[in-house]
């Protein structure tokens, strides 16, 4: 029977503590060929992100059905506190498995990262740069990539296609953009311009690359309050996507860090990732997030004019090539800009 | 770098076998004082769903920020396969808790038991019967009390106000009613009465007692959809589980339970009965069919008609509820203090 008051009954949470959490869903269920240097990728994933995140952040990983001796590493990360969360269910698929992480949980900055991710120093202050400068940043990434300014960002670049602020500038750091190619497989026949000029947005407050991909990135929490509770698919098919549009919904803006604030490791490790790993800063600062407006659904007719007329505008070449001029791109660079390779 | 291409991409999801998740959320941050017993009722708990359980049954349990030998147990039992998913959270509250196990899991029955409670052979069986016989049911508690036919059951009311299905009649286990309101400490708002007769829905030989607590419940995945995305901030209180309980009848769904009592509430302290109910329950190892669901339809505006309009000029006079009570089967007598 019950004696006595439950203590915890109809006490507050205390919810103001975690500024930032980070959602790494994992799926390792064997080691062999494709998962060979999986253990040890995610080892060095989730210790770069521990060292170099700040200490308001909530680490939460779910294992997605991983073979046991994964399931041993993570729950000794756990009971060494170095993670605050761990799930381990079977096989629900990626996005549903992130899903798990969000929910429940109130927090405004929220990263998801695939568990084959290094993180750099100064990762999350410079997000959070990124979201202080820009109020309609809906997402940041922290790798830049090739011509992400395709990938949902009408509304971005309409907004601002008369702005100087948009622009093409220089790559800021060639080794970060090439290491990610590198690291999903691509030989370096590729358009040798995309490591010099990059689309940027500036303000006086700082710069961002335009667009952002999505195996690292940053979201404001607040976009997820209408989201599905169960998606039907694994790894692949539209999940992704799914998130993306979510944005596109609320108006909010597709960005990345003007550096290179993480590698891609993919499925096998090298001697580098160890090295680099090694030499992270322990001691990393938050950055505030400074209040932000709370976001609204974008009318109907503005989301066809962004998201669907403009972007058929910018498919077509001719305009294209007058956009790359408006913006700046040096002439030499602007006939061959469009094609991924040389 | 990545060599080869993942072989989980595009790989459409298959269908698992498992139909029925039950979530049991746990929170035992030490061994002392309110806790002292917390960690043995927990185990026998989950000892008694492990004998009871078909075999397409999912278990997730949500360790919602308790002590590390509970997160160790709760370790070994996944990696033995008992249990089919571990959340192992911070303190972060009953709902949000039980939010993490139910977001991105599809089965069509959920089941939200606390951590004290001991099960009894047969409960699915019977919750599945009750599905069957009754479309509308969305909530089906495995401990009737007789004292919950007014919580949220006003769609229940409106739809069988003049069927003979609705009838009141005797209670078949007045002791486990009364065990379960000894162990909760409400045992004196409970009158003579209400220990000898409830409200029950009969059909065929199908039977259910109108109204349904929330300690341990089975919901139809329907009744329970659109829960919230967002947070609450409590972590247990009186109020926490009723934005899940408001959810049945919004969606336009019956919360009833079962006539016979299947569960026992087992509260913080071990008592002896407890490991003997726990010895006798056999270990039936069942393959149930999964039951099949008919959908219905809800129009909101009848739907608030039902709970709003006609539940409160049902419940607000005194008058006309007891013209109702025994319009139903009670005598006079029965009604009044009832």
């Amino acid at each position: 029977m019950r004696i006595g008051e439950n203590p915890t009954r109809d006490r507050q949470l205390d919810v103001n503590h975690f500024t930032h959490q980070v959602i790494i869903p994992v799926f390792i269920p064997n080691f062999d060929d494709y998962y060979k240097d999986s253990l040890a990728v995610l080892e060095l994933c989730l210790s770069s992100v521990v060292k170099t995140s700040h200490s308001q952040t909530l680490i939460t990983v779910v294992n997605n059905g991983s073979c046991e001796k994964v399931v041993d590493y993570l729950n000794g990360l756990f009971s060494q506190k170095k993670i605050h969360e761990i799930y381990h269910t079977q096989n629900v698929g990626k996005l549903n498995a992130i899903l798990k992480g969000l929910v429940g949980s109130n927090i405004e900055l929220v990263t998801i990262s695939d568990a084959d991710v290094l993180f750099l120093d100064n990762w999350q202050s410079e997000t959070v740069k990124v979201f202080n400068s820009f109020p309609k940043a809906g997402v940041v990434g922290i790798v830049p990539q090739f011509r992400t300014f395709e990938y949902m960002c009408g509304n971005l670049i309409l907004q601002n296609i008369f702005s100087k602020d948009l622009r093409f500038s220089e790559v800021k750091n060639i080794e970060g953009v090439k290491n990610f190619y590198k690291s999903i497989g691509w030989e370096e026949n590729y358009n040798q311009d995309y490591l010099k000029q990059i689309l940027t947005l500036k303000n006086e407050k700082t710069i961002a690359v335009v667009g952002s991909g999505h195996f690292v990135a940053t979201y404001k929490r607040e976009i997820f309050k209408e989201i599905n509770t169960y998606f039907d698919f694994k790894l692949g098919g539209n999940s992704e996507r799914y998130l993306d549009e979510i944005l596109l919904k609320f108006g909010l803006w597709r960005l990345t860090t003007y550096d290179n604030f993480a590698y891609h490791m993919g499925n096998e490790s090298e001697n580098w990732m160890k090295v680099k790993e090694e030499n992270l800063d322990e001691n990393s600062s938050s950055v505030p997030l400074t209040t932000q407006k709370p976001i609204k659904h974008q009318n109907k007719i503005s989301y066809f004019v962004y998201n669907r007329l403009f972007i058929r505008l910018l498919m077509n070449k001719s305009f294209r090539n007058l956009f790359y001029k408006m913006k700046q791109l040096p002439k030499e660079m602007i006939p061959n800009y469009s094609n991924t390779t040389r | 770098m990545r060599a080869g291409e993942n072989p989980q991409k595009a790989n459409f999801k298959k269908p698992t076998k498992q139909y029925h998740q039950l979530i049991i959320p746990v929170y035992i941050p030490n061994n002392e004082g309110y806790y002292k017993d917390a960690f043995t009722i927990f185990k026998i708990c989950l000892e008694s769903v492990f004998k009871t359980i078909h075999n397409a049954t999912f278990i997730s349990v949500v360790n919602n920020g308790s002590s590390s030998e509970v997160s160790e147990y709760l370790n070994s039992l996944y990696e033995l396969g008992k249990i089919n998913e571990v959340i192992h959270t911070t303190n972060i509250g009953k709902l949000n808790a039980i939010n993490k196990a139910i977001v991105g899991q599809d089965f069509p029955i959920v089941t939200i038991s606390d951590a004290d409670v001991l099960f009894e052979n047969n409960w699915q069986t019977e919750v599945y019967r009750i599905y069957k016989c009754f479309p509308k049911v969305g909530a089906i508690c495995t401990t009737p009390i007789s004292r919950n036919l007014k919580y949220l059951t006003q769609n229940i009311y409106f739809d069988l106000f003049f069927s003979s299905q609705l009838q009141f009649d005797n209670v078949k286990n007045p002791e486990a009613m009364k065990s379960f309101l000894v162990s909760i400490d409400n045992e004196k708002f409970f009158r003579p009465v209400h220990y000898e007769k409830y409200l029950m829905i009969k059909k065929d030989d199908v039977e259910a007692v109108v109204g349904a607590g929330h300690y341990v419940c089975t919901y139809r995945r329907k009744a329970i959809e659109n829960i919230d995305f967002n947070t609450t901030n409590k972590l247990l209180g009186k109020n926490i589980m009723s934005k899940l309980d408001n959810l049945v009848i919004k969606n336009g769904f019956w919360r009833v339970s079962t006539s016979e009592n299947y569960t026992f509430h087992m509260g913080n302290s071990t008592e002896k009965w407890m490991f003997d109910k726990l010895d006798k329950l056999e270990v039936l190892n069942q393959s149930i069919e999964e039951p099949k669901f008919k959908n219905i339809k809800v129009y909101s505006l009848i739907n608030w008609l039902k709970v709003h309009a006609f539940g409160t000029m049902l419940f607000s006079s005194i008058f006309i509820w007891k013209k109702f009570l025994v319009f139903k089967g009670l005598t006079k007598k029965e009604a009044k203090p009832y």
